[in-house]
């Protein structure tokens, strides 16, 4: 009890400003266990496909998607947020064919990848 | 120190958790012109190990084996019926296999030869690969088959290969159990097939091999002539080949080579880019290697004949004009090629293509005879305004030994493209940092259910020549620098606008960058690689 005080009375007096983070919530699908990466929803796709971009922290990134030679044939640049980050990739526009989505910081450093292929 | 290596050893071995085998079905000896059923299947090693996620690539070599057609097999078994499946096709690659790994380890080789490794499929035109995704909610059985896939027995009598051996490859698996992330050890049961004591086969079989640096030789088509009528006709496979039959020996044929216009539509505006109109430019202003120089910019003659697009006999301003005019979407000649015009073909067995004599207009030797000994004829293929040779054959450079390729001055280089969502807005970005670019032209697709073309935002400096039109689902955009010597300027030169149709919460996918061709002020051919 006495230890419960001392905590209270510590936050009581404490400056600092809490600020919540407003969370996001993710489908089982896309949980991730670990601390960073990229998964997809699904990795047979149509039209859209959902993807986890979990984040180390706030930032921009870029999300790469590679054709079957592995040449980047759109990127586009996000703002994420530390932690999870539910997005879409979409595909209806791309050629039917398989392809590699990567995930890198904005100075083009390797976070994660996937691949899927479309119906 | 071997007791220790004797007791790891049944450890080592069990590091597998499955296997991925394919066979064929059909009882040998085989005969060209045969249809072989291979199927694939995986074998269960570890227990409580199930999958739910398989990615495999496999190839097959292309010069033997034709592939017919495919059934999936896997929904047919009680525990997967709601299994997704997918299967997709490539041609003219193959396989870097890690020589750090066995063959056989196909996990191994899933982590190690492919995955993020840039070379893992270099070009091979004697192969094909196919990669087969299954995934379902619980996990894919074993033993049963997952997939047939029927193919055509070809003749080898036309290519480098003397036996049927290793025909087929596994190259590599992904198993995965997708609720945990869980990765599982694959190795191949029998990673490669082997037809033995194939008979048969047509002695009077003759190739024609399409010579073009287009890769869609199947939207080509062959018209084999005797004395002003045909005899055989088709069009091109995968490997830019046509295996005729019914031809005699020692009679004269003549062959015409032409692009199916209707199947070709999607890409035949984009044989003549910016890199043409400039070259073609500084061709006609005699510039040479220098703006002012009076030496020729044409590195071989035939670019002469690709070059006049107008019709005039010879390559002036005019050609350039046009050439401009229609990557700004305006058609003012019928002499090139472009979806409105149709293609316009140029073509000759290959040793002579390009090179005039007295008895061939630009080396278009159109003729062959097969011999006993000689059944394969080689023909180059080219389309007026393809000057850059982006979309045609190059020819063999035996006639002015000092010629420089124009692929030989070619260079890369890396540019940042990039799309994001600002304040409602799509917005795609070109960043560029070479300050010696005179001409450059993208072209990009957009899924239009979701994105309206607003502008073309260009801040390329003060005297260039910008274009951007909208063709259905595609923005063509650029600059060009042709009557000054401003160059594109560096930074941020084009920014492309979309509205969208509805709520999106990122862009990814939803542009595309489909061509990009850029050229130096020196008339340097530069090839875009976005980073």
């Amino acid at each position: 009890m006495k230890k419960l005080l001392i905590l209270f009375l510590f936050i009581s007096c404490s400056d600092t400003i809490y600020i919540e983070r407003p969370t996001q919530e993710v489908p089982e699908t896309l949980f991730m266990p670990q601390a960073v990466g990229l998964k997809l929803e699904s990795y047979i796709v149509e039209d859209k496909v959902r993807i986890n971009t979990k984040l180390p922290r706030d930032g921009k990134y870029r999300i790469k998607i590679l054709d079957f030679s592995n040449t980047i044939i759109s990127q586009e640049i996000i703002t994420g947020k530390e932690g999870d980050n539910i997005l879409n990739i979409y595909v209806k526009s791309l050629p039917v064919s398989s392809y590699t989505v990567e995930l890198y910081t904005k100075n083009n450093i390797f976070v994660g990848r996937q691949n899927f292929s479309m119906k | 120190m071997k007791k220790l290596l004797l007791l790891l050893l049944p450890f080592i071995c069990l590091s597998q958790d499955l296997k991925l085998d394919h066979s064929y079905t059909n009882s040998p000896d085989f005969q060209v012109g045969d249809t072989i059923t291979i199927k694939f299947n995986t074998i269960q090693i570890t227990e409580n190990v199930n999958p739910n996620l398989y990615v495999f690539d496999y190839e097959y070599n292309n010069k033997l084996l034709q592939k017919i057609e495919h059934r999936w097999k896997v929904t047919d078994n009680e525990t997967n019926t709601n299994a997704q499946v997918s299967l997709n096709h490539w041609d003219g690659y193959k396989f870097n296999f890690s020589d750090d790994y066995d063959e056989n380890d196909l996990s191994a080789q899933y982590s190690n030869a492919w995955v993020g490794t840039a070379d893992s499929y270099p070009s091979n035109s004697d192969w094909s690969v196919e990669r087969i995704t299954i995934q379902d909610g619980v996990g894919i059985t074993y033993s049963n088959t997952l997939i047939e896939i029927d193919f055509k027995i070809k003749d080898k009598i036309n290519t480098d290969y003397t036996n049927y051996n290793n025909v087929t490859h596994l190259n590599w698996m992904r198993a995965e159990d997708n609720s945990t992330s869980t990765l599982y050890d694959v190795d191949a049961m029998q990673q490669k097939i082997t037809l033995s004591d194939v008979e048969g086969g047509d002695a009077g079989s003759v190739t024609i091999n399409l010579k073009t640096s287009n890769d869609k030789p199947t939207h080509y088509k062959y018209d084999i002539l005797q004395n002003g009528s045909s005899v055989a006709d088709g069009y091109f496979d995968a490997n830019s080949q046509a295996i005729v039959s019914g031809l005699e020996n020692d009679i004269e044929y003549t062959i015409d080579i032409k692009v199916d216009d209707e199947l070709a539509s999607d890409w035949l505006d984009d044989v003549a880019t910016v890199t043409d109109v400039f070259l073609v430019f500084k061709e006609a202003i005699g510039a040479g290697s220098s703006p002012g120089g009076t030496t020729n910019t044409f590195t071989h003659s035939i670019q002469f004949l690709l070059g006049e697009v107008n019709n005039s006999g010879n390559v002036d301003f005019d050609d350039s004009y046009v050439l401009l005019s229609h990557i700004m979407n305006e058609n003012i000649s019928e002499w090139f090629t472009s979806s409105a015009n149709g293609s316009k073909n140029v073509w000759g067995e290959k040793n002579q293509y390009g090179y005039s004599t007295n008895d061939y207009y630009f080396g278009q030797k159109k003729h062959f005879t097969p011999t006993d000994d000689t059944k394969v004829f080689d023909f180059g293929h080219g389309l007026i305004g393809d000057v850059d040779f982006s979309h045609s054959f190059e020819p063999i450079v035996t006639e002015t030994p000092k010629a420089q390729t124009v692929a030989g001055y070619a260079e890369d280089l890396d540019l940042d493209i990039s799309t994001s969502l600002v304040n409602g807005k799509v917005e795609m970005i070109v960043n560029i940092e070479k300050e010696d670019i005179a001409g450059m032209q993208f072209i990009i697709e957009y899924d239009k259910s979701i994105l309206e073309f607003e502008e073309v935002k260009f801040n390329t400096g003060n005297l260039l020549t910008n274009f951007a039109s909208e063709r259905e689902n595609k923005i063509y955009f650029g600059s060009i620098s042709v009557e000054n010597n401003e160059n594109i300027k560096v930074g941020e030169p084009y920014k492309i606008v979309f509205n969208p149709k509805q709520t999106i919460t990122n862009t990814a996918g939803l542009v595309y960058f489909k061509t990009t061709d850029a050229v130096t002020d020196t008339g340097k051919k530069i090839i875009l690689k976005i980073k």
